[in-house]
């Protein structure tokens, strides 16, 4: 099994406290090419399915049912419960434009093997998003973002890639107090407003930092030996947890729920003597 | 009125940057074998990740196989890579499986149409 599969995700949501629903066989899932490569996925892509059949159906058709499965990693239902599908790449997102995410950029018409594909249950035709939905959209990206220690704001519309061919996700008639604007006349959500409301309800926004310039460099030196935030926590985790996997869960639950708050990493890497 | 899934077209499927993964060839090779064996009537196959550890061994290794020999020629020869593969198994199964030349020209031609379908996907997607 080549690349790396997303195993965490269905831990990762209910620990956010979504409804989480597991497909059979999402873990080894994935489409011809296997795994995310390393330094992958760099983005959230969000879609809508185009369908106005129950979660049920439409989970079959995009793992089974297509001769183009698995169509997306995720499914949002209307009711706001979470269908995780693959683990690894997908095929949803297909030809486009280069686009450039905090953690990398995107080569021509290679979002598949960068992206994790989010399909949200909608007709697209000026079917309303539930708000329970809407919530849990912007919940799944931030979970994504704080374990793969991206912005808030690494997220894009299948539109926003392949702007000449797709129009998803429309129409922008949304239930709740927020709402995005629309870039043409299918009703496509203008991708500022959905980042600008990612970054709003997230919690591990840059933040400013309370350490000195010595914890600074240090924590520095730690990040570029190990990479990213998450893969922090892991090295910190598996020098003071001895029984690391069983404690893998618990783990997650906590960053998850502390959204990558770097001030709480900074005193776990301070108490576990990483930095001093 | 219910709407079936609609948001997936040919262009959606592409990746520029991929390779082929022998797991996920393995599992498309079985699901391709399950529906021929859902098509004769035959008892119905396990799910792919429901198989036991040595029959996925086995399916694993058989994926490898496949990508490794597309890796190594051009992917215009399914009849090549079906007689590559009935080589394998037939060197695994210690001679009891027949020549590639003596099985009935029905199986062989079976044999050149799946390996058909796992190249024509895989270069629908990307990898080839």
């Amino acid at each position: 099994m080549s690349g790396t599969y997303l195993t965490w995700l269905a831990d990762a949501y209910r620990a956010a406290g979504l409804t989480v629903v597991e497909f059979q066989g999402w873990q080894t899932r994935a489409r011809s090419s296997g795994g995310f490569a390393a330094g992958r996925p760099v983005c959230t892509m969000w879609h809508h399915t185009a369908s106005s059949t129950s979660p049920q159906n439409d989970a079959s058709y995009m793992c089974n049912g297509s001769s183009d499965r698995p169509i997306a990693n995720v499914l949002i239902a209307r009711d706001g419960s979470v269908w995780v599908l693959a683990a690894g790449a997908t095929n949803t997102n297909g030809k486009g434009n280069p686009i450039t995410f905090s953690t990398g950029s995107v080569a021509q018409d290679s979002m598949n093997t960068s992206a994790i594909g989010v399909e949200i249950a909608n007709a697209g035709t000026g079917e309303q998003y539930p708000q329970a939905q809407v919530d849990s959209m912007f919940t799944v990206n931030n979970v994504h973002a704080a374990r793969l220690g991206w912005r808030p704001d690494d997220l894009a519309g299948h539109v926003d890639y392949a702007p000449t061919r797709k129009i998803d996700p429309a129409v922008n008639s949304v239930a709740g107090p927020w709402a995005p604007g629309a870039i043409n006349s299918s009703g496509s959500w203008r991708v500022a407003d959905v980042r600008n409301e990612a970054i709003s309800r997230a919690t591990n926004t840059p933040q400013e930092v309370d350490m000195t310039d010595e914890q600074a460099a240090q924590l520095a030196a730690v990040f570029a030996a190990v990479g990213s935030t998450q893969q922090v926590s892991d090295a910190v985790w598996h020098q003071t947890v001895p029984n690391y996997a069983g404690a893998e869960s618990a783990m997650w639950a906590e960053v998850v729920n502390t959204r990558g708050d770097l001030n709480a990493l900074i005193q776990r890497l301070t108490d576990a003597g990483v930095i001093q | 009125m219910t709407i079936e899934f609609g948001d997936i077209e040919p262009d959606d499927v592409y990746a520029a940057d991929s390779e082929p993964d022998p797991q996920q060839v393995a599992r498309r090779l079985h699901e391709l074998r399950a529906y021929l064996d859902d098509l004769t009537g035959g008892d119905r196959l396990a799910r792919f990740e429901e198989l036991t550890p040595d029959e996925r061994t086995l399916a694993d290794a058989v994926g490898a196989v496949i990508v490794s020999w597309l890796l190594e020629h051009e992917p215009d020869d399914p009849e090549g890579l079906a007689r590559a593969l009935h080589n394998v198994r037939r060197y695994w199964s210690g001679d009891v499986l027949p020549a590639w030349d003596d099985l009935p020209a029905d199986q062989r031609d079976v044999a050149v149409d799946v390996m058909a379908h796992i190249i024509a996907w895989l270069q629908a997607e990307g990898p080839l």
